[in-house]
């Protein structure tokens, strides 16, 4: 088991380059003069070649990816942003809390939403709690994150005057944030667990306990649920993915900080430095999470736990 | 087993969770250099509620990050914003362009124009305790002399040196008119010597004369300066400055309605309609130094043909232009210079919405249905919903735009070239002068601001003539014989003076606005 998660831990090292390859390629191919995002439109001609050739902009691609790999890998640094001329990496650091937190927090709260309702409305399959659910379900997986943070805020923070609308620096400020994100996702999780639920229960070892006399509690929970979270925990990974790079539109509605925005605003100002280290570390997560992923079906499946042994 | 691993998975979860707790507290944001810590409020600012009287505090929404607080390397309106809080300059300005006093008590021209002696106020204290002395003075030019953006201000300064600790005297190399507003407005803040060469990171840790001493800057969330009690002008009235980030118009919005914060700096017409119906808020919508505009190049077909570029003055549908785009907030414009400029003269020719001249003027260059105009439209994505009207106004006199939307870093790289043909964009007047102008004429600015590679000799004589001139009437005669020509010629086609608008808490005083924005030192709770 050890030796397996080490394995995967090696493995990041080529995925990592090669992700730093793919972006630092498209970033050299984007039309667009770095001096001229740092100096400004007044600056003359002279001060733009001074200071790419300062830069390093004016030399060779392969080289400048190279002293790009050799400066984070012996230094672990990023270099300067070209936009602020502050640290990339103090840059990053002072953002990805929140992300990290907001994503954390959402697929918590998407989780357990998501997960409990979506197993009862698979036990109760036409009760009007499934059909109830399943209909709020299609409604929240079409309605864009954006629109229903804004709704929370004009009903939650300027009618009822319950919350705060922006920033991050009670936990009251997390609530409307943390619920704009894990109610559309958990619609989705609902929808996934209840099909696999309804699949699972059909099987004939299901039946088989049934007629052993296994209470349905431990059948729902020890034998049904257990085999139906497989594809529900690849979800949640697939959605903490999707959070740690894309909770664009939440960091913008609630004032929130993150790395999300920070990255749009670099890839605007072709801030190569910034928008380099800010895809690291969040290939780097989203490397972690799948590993995590992969370790949990080990525990939730014994059968794939008995493959990591042999290996 | 199972379970002490999922526990273990939990705890762990957990961990790196309060682990980025903490982290963002402490390491969240770039302290204040030693000195001011003094004051420095510590822990959260829980939002007070819009009960008024009594507080002392002033949340303000901005929609972006300041990139340095040198001013002399950075730019943008909204860094001069707080840039005035915490720096002054020599001279205060009106917003019709009048100087006066502020860092320099009086200043006196020497009779041939070229001397200017400052005499600077006794007393004043820099944020670090040192008194403002002359060779603060003299280390601020020295120092712009070396960066892009004051380095063309300087350029004018043959010497200037400290006569004593309290005159400052300026040698030019020319007369310019424009003298006192280039280096004097708040765009010349002065910087103290000692602070500049001892603080590490001095674009992060501001020092300066302001009313208001930097606290602290945590990036995308909030920026925090604190009153400058021994400010020379009296201590100000709000004590604690908070300026919030708020990207999204929205959000801003409605953090002011539900009062969380007190004041947003600039927001956009769809959501002053709605500030619009709050009893509780102020609105105030007005004219701002942004000027939007289309470029023709002069140089290359189609439009080195006058006829052409005036048609195309004459097809701007500008007040669909201002419906559209502005949402109604704004002011119609023909011709580029602000009326407020000093040396402004009202041109005679102008350009109104006529379609039927602006076609016989198309069709008397050769041009018809069967033989239209195909050119490619640059424009960078602030402008793309005004260049979309543009392109509908051109196709009206068969002139097909093909819009290209650029980057804006990319799109100011590439507007200026000779291959560039056709424009939109916008250009914030900041020094508020007729010869602002000379960027958008002078045939010496041809690969740098002229778009158009507009060139006239007698323009270019004009523009120097001007700049030159210290007597008000004969300013005014030549660059009205200026502004007829550039009218006639017509290589712009000036479309629109948009708004800027301010919502605040109408218990607060807000004495004056500037162009440039609102010195905080004037805003008082009622």
């Amino acid at each position: 088991m050890i030796r397996y998660v080490l394995k995967r831990l090696l493995l990041m090292i080529p995925v990592l380059l090669g992700v730093a390859f793919i972006v630092f390629s498209v970033m050299s191919l984007a039309p667009g003069d770095p001096a001229r995002a740092i100096l400004g439109e007044n600056a003359t001609q002279e001060q733009l070649d001074m200071l790419n050739t300062q830069l390093g902009v004016d030399q060779p691609f392969l080289i400048r990816f190279g002293t790009f790999v050799v400066n984070v890998v012996t230094k672990l640094d990023f270099g300067l942003s070209y936009n602020s001329q502050r640290p990339v990496f103090d840059e990053i650091f002072t953002r990805f809390p929140y992300t990290l937190r907001l994503a954390v927090l959402g697929v918590i709260f998407s989780s357990i939403i998501g997960i409990s309702i979506g197993v009862f409305s698979a036990i109760k399959q036409y009760s009007p709690f499934d059909t109830i659910s399943t209909i709020l379900a299609l409604f929240f997986a079409s309605v864009p994150g954006f629109w229903f943070g804004m709704m929370l805020i004009l009903l939650f923070a300027l009618q009822l005057g319950l919350l705060p609308s922006n920033g991050l620096d009670t936990v009251k400020h997390y609530i409307l944030p943390t619920l704009s994100i894990a109610i559309p996702y958990s619609a989705g999780i609902l929808r996934l667990t209840r099909s696999t639920m309804l699949e699972t229960v059909r099987q004939d070892y299901i039946r088989t306990a049934k007629a052993k006399g296994v209470t349905e509690w431990v059948i729902i929970w020890k034998h049904a649920f257990r085999n139906a979270l497989l594809p529900v925990i690849t979800q949640l990974g697939n959605v903490f993915g999707q959070l740690l790079g894309g909770a664009v539109v939440i960091e913008t509605v609630f004032a929130i900080p993150g790395l999300g925005s920070h990255i749009v605003n670099a890839i605007r100002m072709k801030d190569t430095p910034v928008v380099m280290a800010s895809v690291m570390l969040l290939a780097f997560f989203f490397c972690l999470v799948i590993l995590a992923v992969d370790l949990l079906y080990a525990f939730v499946d014994p059968r794939i736990k008995a493959k990591y042994a042999r290996r | 087993m199972k379970k002490l691993s999922l526990l273990l998975i939990l705890a762990l979860m957990l961990s790196v969770f309060s682990a980025c707790a903490g982290n963002s507290e402490a390491g969240g944001s770039t302290a204040a250099p030693a000195g001011s810590e003094s004051a420095a409020p510590a822990g959260d600012n829980t939002p007070a509620p819009s009960v008024s009287s009594g507080r002392d505090d002033l949340i303000i929404a901005i929609n972006q990050d300041i990139k340095t607080f040198d001013l002399m390397y950075g730019s943008g309106m909204l860094m001069t914003q707080l840039g005035i809080n915490v720096y002054d300059s020599l001279l205060q300005f009106e917003n019709d362009g009048t100087p006066n006093p502020w860092l320099a008590e009086k200043w006196e021209v020497s009779d041939n124009g070229l001397e200017y002696t400052f005499y600077l106020r006794e007393g004043v204290k820099f944020h670090n305790g040192e008194e403002l002395k002359a060779s603060d003075v003299v280390f601020t030019v020295e120092r712009g002399r070396e960066s892009p953006k004051m380095s063309a201000i300087c350029a004018n300064i043959a010497t200037i040196e400290a006569l004593d600790d309290y005159t400052v005297k300026v040698v030019c190399n020319e007369i310019s008119s424009t003298f006192l507003i280039e280096f004097c407005g708040e765009k010349f803040p002065i910087y103290n010597q000692k602070a500049v060469e001892e603080v590490e990171n001095y674009g992060d840790h501001p020092i300066g004369t302001g009313a208001y001493k930097f606290v602290s800057n945590e990036q995308g969330s909030k920026i925090e300066f604190e009153a400058f009690d021994e400010y020379w002008h009296g201590a100000p009235a709000i004590k604690k400055l908070v300026y919030r980030i708020m990207p999204d118009n929205f959000t801003a919005g409605v953090a002011l309605e539900s009062g969380d914060i007190d004041m947003i700096w600039a927001t956009n017409a769809a959501t002053a309609a709605t500030l619009e119906q709050n009893e509780k808020l102020v609105l105030l919508s007005e004219p701002s130094i942004n000027v939007l505009y289309v470029a023709m190049n002069t140089q290359a077909a189609p439009f080195n043909d006058v006829k052409v570029r005036q048609a195309v003055n004459y097809a701007m549908d500008r007040e669909m232009i201002q419906d559209i785009v502005d949402e109604g907030r704004s002011d119609i414009k023909d011709y580029l210079p602000l009326d407020t400029m000093p040396g402004f003269v009202e041109p005679k020719t102008r350009y109104s919405y006529d379609l039927d001249k602006a076609l016989s003027l198309m069709e008397a260059a050769g041009y018809s249905e069967s033989n239209p105009i195909e050119v490619t439209m640059l424009t960078n994505t602030a402008n793309q919903k005004l260049a979309e009207v543009v392109q509908e106004c051109l196709s009206a006199i068969y002139i097909k735009a093909n819009l290209d939307v650029l980057e804006t870093n990319t799109f100011t790289s590439q507007v200026y070239t000779s291959s560039t043909i056709l424009s939109v964009s916008n250009f914030n007047m900041i020094y508020n002068d007729m010869d602002m102008i000379n960027r958008f004429y002078n045939s010496a600015r041809i690969d740098l601001h002229n778009a158009p590679r507009y060139s006239n000799t007698r323009v270019d004589e004009l523009l120097e003539l001007g700049r030159g001139e210290l007597d008000v009437e004969k300013r005014r005669e030549y660059y009205g014989e200026l502004i007829e020509i550039v009218q006639e010629d017509a290589p712009y086609a000036a479309l629109s003076n948009p708004h800027i608008i301010r919502a605040y808490n109408k218990d607060l005083n807000v004495a004056k606005s500037y162009t440039h924005g609102i010195f905080m030192f004037d805003v008082s709770w009622n």
